[in-house]
């Protein structure tokens, strides 16, 4: 039983980087595809398309630096803490990434026919962006009640 | 997933449809580049694609085939679709269209449509038959356009009740698409309106009649001269 919490515990340090990393991929695919079908569409402007599609290669780093935070020697009384936080954070940084990607692919359809609305049709990705720092700062605070190592 | 992506890049590929069908002048793409970008569809999702607008392009429907083939034709495509949203589609616009020949069958006098007449597609075949006597067949509740559409059709007035037709589904189709953007329902909605657009644009009142004055006049040319 406590091997298996102990697993719990090393799933939950990797989790956030893990997560968050199949969340920018899928994110900045969705918002790629929709930037190179946008380059068939129109002659410019194809520096801002790939600069918005990198938008949700953010959640990755967010979740790289709680891994650190959260990294500490795996024991069977802090696992469950680890677990907890780390896949937790992990989810919210994924849906956070694949839906700003929506996002972002949808800025940059709009975009296309319309320039003049470039800065506004990225706010809802912004906004989006903004759950993903929720989830990553309270990680971070909360990651401060785990203790280093149990003596 | 490479499936939803390559879909969402179909779509940014392809210029928006603006709001209003009226503010078209012109098609925004070609049906030749439509088509290029459509090859991004699956195999599977394309054939569905064509089986649908086999069945509601007019310019695909053989011009041979009996209303009952079509009806049948359209059960058969009906059948083979699992998607609600393009089940929807479907379905409204061939009963908007089953309403549209009731109103030119009542005109020419013609009886109502016999119980088991395969003429048409749709819940509204039975009401429309129970309701010939009435001038909106009973379906004004679910269907506010018929009155202003047999209103037009008594008057002749083709083209404003072939602007009310088209904007009729330009406007579901928009409705029904709100909350796809990317994913083959997107697609197909797209592909859909763009046959609108296409009709549409295609028609020219002014070079429609300037034509057919000039094939008037060039079939009574003889015996104007010989009167």
């Amino acid at each position: 039983m406590t091997d298996f919490i102990v697993v719990l515990g090393w799933i939950g340090l990797y989790a956030p980087m893990a997560l968050g990393a199949i969340g920018s991929i899928i994110g900045c695919a969705t918002a790629g595809q929709a930037a190179i079908g946008a380059m068939l569409d129109t002659d410019s402007g194809y520096g801002r398309y790939v600069g918005v599609s990198a938008m949700p290669s953010s959640q990755v780093i967010y979740g790289i630096v709680v891994m650190f935070t959260l990294n500490r020697p795996v024991t069977a009384d802090v696992s469950p803490g680890l677990f907890a936080i780390g896949v937790l954070a992990g989810i919210a940084l994924m849906a956070s990434a694949i839906y700003q990607g929506q996002c972002c692919a949808s800025a940059i359809h709009a975009t296309k026919s319309k320039p003049e609305i470039f800065g506004l049709s990225i706010a809802p990705a912004a906004i989006v962006e903004g759950f993903a720092v929720f989830a990553f700062i309270f990680a971070l605070v909360i990651s401060a009640n785990i203790p280093q190592a149990v003596a | 997933m490479k499936q939803k992506t390559a879909y969402t890049m179909l779509m940014a590929s392809l210029p928006p449809h603006p709001m209003s069908l009226w503010d078209f002048k012109r098609k925004p793409v070609t049906r030749l580049r439509l088509e290029r970008q459509l090859k991004l569809l699956t195999e599977q999702d394309s054939q569905q694609l064509a089986a649908i607008e086999s069945i509601l392009h007019w310019a695909k429907i053989q011009q041979a085939n009996s209303d009952a083939e079509i009806a049948i034709e359209a059960d058969r495509v009906i059948q083979s679709i699992h998607n609600p949203l393009l089940h929807e589609a479907i379905i409204w616009r061939l009963e908007l269209r089953i309403i549209v020949t009731a109103i030119r069958r009542r005109k020419l006098n013609h009886p109502p449509p016999e119980k088991h007449e395969p003429w048409g597609y749709g819940q509204v075949l039975p009401l429309i038959r129970n309701n010939w006597q009435l001038d909106d067949f009973g379906l004004s509740h679910r269907f506010p356009w018929v009155a202003k559409a047999q209103t037009l059709f008594a008057a002749d007035q083709s083209v404003e009740l072939e602007k009310l037709l088209l904007n009729l589904s330009w406007q579901h189709y928009a409705r029904i698409g709100q909350a796809h953007y990317f994913d083959f329902e997107a697609v197909v909605l797209y592909v859909l309106r763009w046959d609108i657009v296409n009709r549409w644009t295609q028609c020219n009142e002014q070079a429609a009649m300037l034509e057919f004055e000039a094939l008037v006049n060039r079939g009574l040319g003889d015996f104007l001269q010989t009167a």
